[in-house]
């Protein structure tokens, strides 16, 4: 955790040619704050970055984020130099507003305020939702990027 | 033409070999010997800057540029590196990123009295992680980054140049 960001940033920056949809979570760009200075520095126009805020850490049982229902991470965005920041609580409004937030060059920031679903089991019995390794999706998204021709 | 003297390390040998390997962004946090290497790399259109404000970030952000074909290097302090521990661990070992960090040596005293605790874990932080590594203290050390880019490539995984060369020929 902590690393979302980071690597939306380095892909965008790979590949400026494509739009990068980034969804990150509050757990863990509270991990890194400052990693969205260095995202604005770049300023990488192809990322359109989503903030997916639940308030808790899902996978852990649900504890609260510190301070969850306090932090404006918009605010935070546009006080580290992002040109666009949004913040939704309502889906209707931010439906309304996707054409305007994925029709401008970013970097975007958009903070969604999500309802948690809290799957409160050990993680031996969790469902899996993974049909993939991690290595292998690493490799089927190098060959559909055709990044293993340019390295 | 280079006027340093034999014993220290360049930083335009550190820039001849990091464009002979064709890296095209240089992911780095500034350091106390890094400052002359960042003007060469500021200055030359064929790398890229990326400024982080911690050690960790790097990790992350090199993975993404790799994943999209780029090829990064990180460019630390080994302050930053043991920091960034979980980051190395999570990003670049476990998704096999062939990338080379050069890592600035702090404390580095060729194996002398010692007094800095940093330069005393760094290298086992290194063997800790299986992270191999070469030692660079002057020009003619430079082959070794070679090696390393080399290596990493071959074996699909993070290599580490550690820098011993602090307020010499690397700070000018």
């Amino acid at each position: 955790m902590g690393g979302h960001a980071g690597l939306g940033l380095g892909l965008a920056l790979a590949r400026p040619d494509k739009k990068v949809m980034l969804f990150d979570s509050e757990g863990d760009i509270l991990m890194s704050l400052g990693i969205l200075a260095t995202v604005a520095e770049q300023a990488p126009s192809n990322l359109y970055h989503f903030l997916i805020d639940n308030g808790v850490y899902a996978t852990t049982g649900g504890q609260p984020v510190p301070n969850a229902d306090n932090i404006q991470y918009d605010m935070i965005a546009r006080g580290c130099g992002y040109p666009r920041t949004y913040a939704f609580t309502e889906i209707g409004d931010f439906e309304r507003a996707l054409p305007e937030i994925m029709g401008k060059p970013g970097p975007v920031f958009t903070a969604c305020k999500v309802v948690p679903e809290i799957e409160n089991e050990p993680i031996g019995r969790r469902r899996r939702w993974q049909t993939r390794s991690r290595d292998q999706v690493v490799v089927d998204l190098r060959r559909a990027l055709g990044s293993d021709a340019s390295s | 033409m280079n006027d340093m003297p034999a014993n220290v390390l360049s930083p335009e040998t550190v820039l001849t070999q990091i464009k002979k390997h064709g890296v095209t962004h240089v992911v780095y946090l500034p350091d106390s010997e890094t400052n002359f290497l960042y003007l060469l790399m500021k200055a030359d259109p064929a790398i890229r800057l990326v400024g982080v404000n911690r050690e960790g970030h790097a990790s992350s952000i090199a993975t993404g540029l790799w994943l999209g074909g780029a090829k990064p290097l990180i460019l630390i302090q080994n302050t930053g590196m043991l920091e960034s521990g979980d980051s190395i661990r999570g990003w670049l070992m476990s998704l096999n990123v062939p990338i080379v960090l050069m890592v600035g040596y702090r404390g580095w005293t060729r194996h002398g009295v010692t007094t800095d605790t940093v330069a005393t874990y760094t290298e086992r932080f290194l063997m800790a992680f299986g992270l191999n590594y070469y030692l660079v203290e002057n020009d003619a050390d430079s082959s070794r980054i070679t090696v390393a880019f080399e290596e990493a490539e071959r074996t699909k995984r993070p290599v580490v140049v550690l820098v011993g060369d602090e307020y010499h020929g690397f700070n000018r």
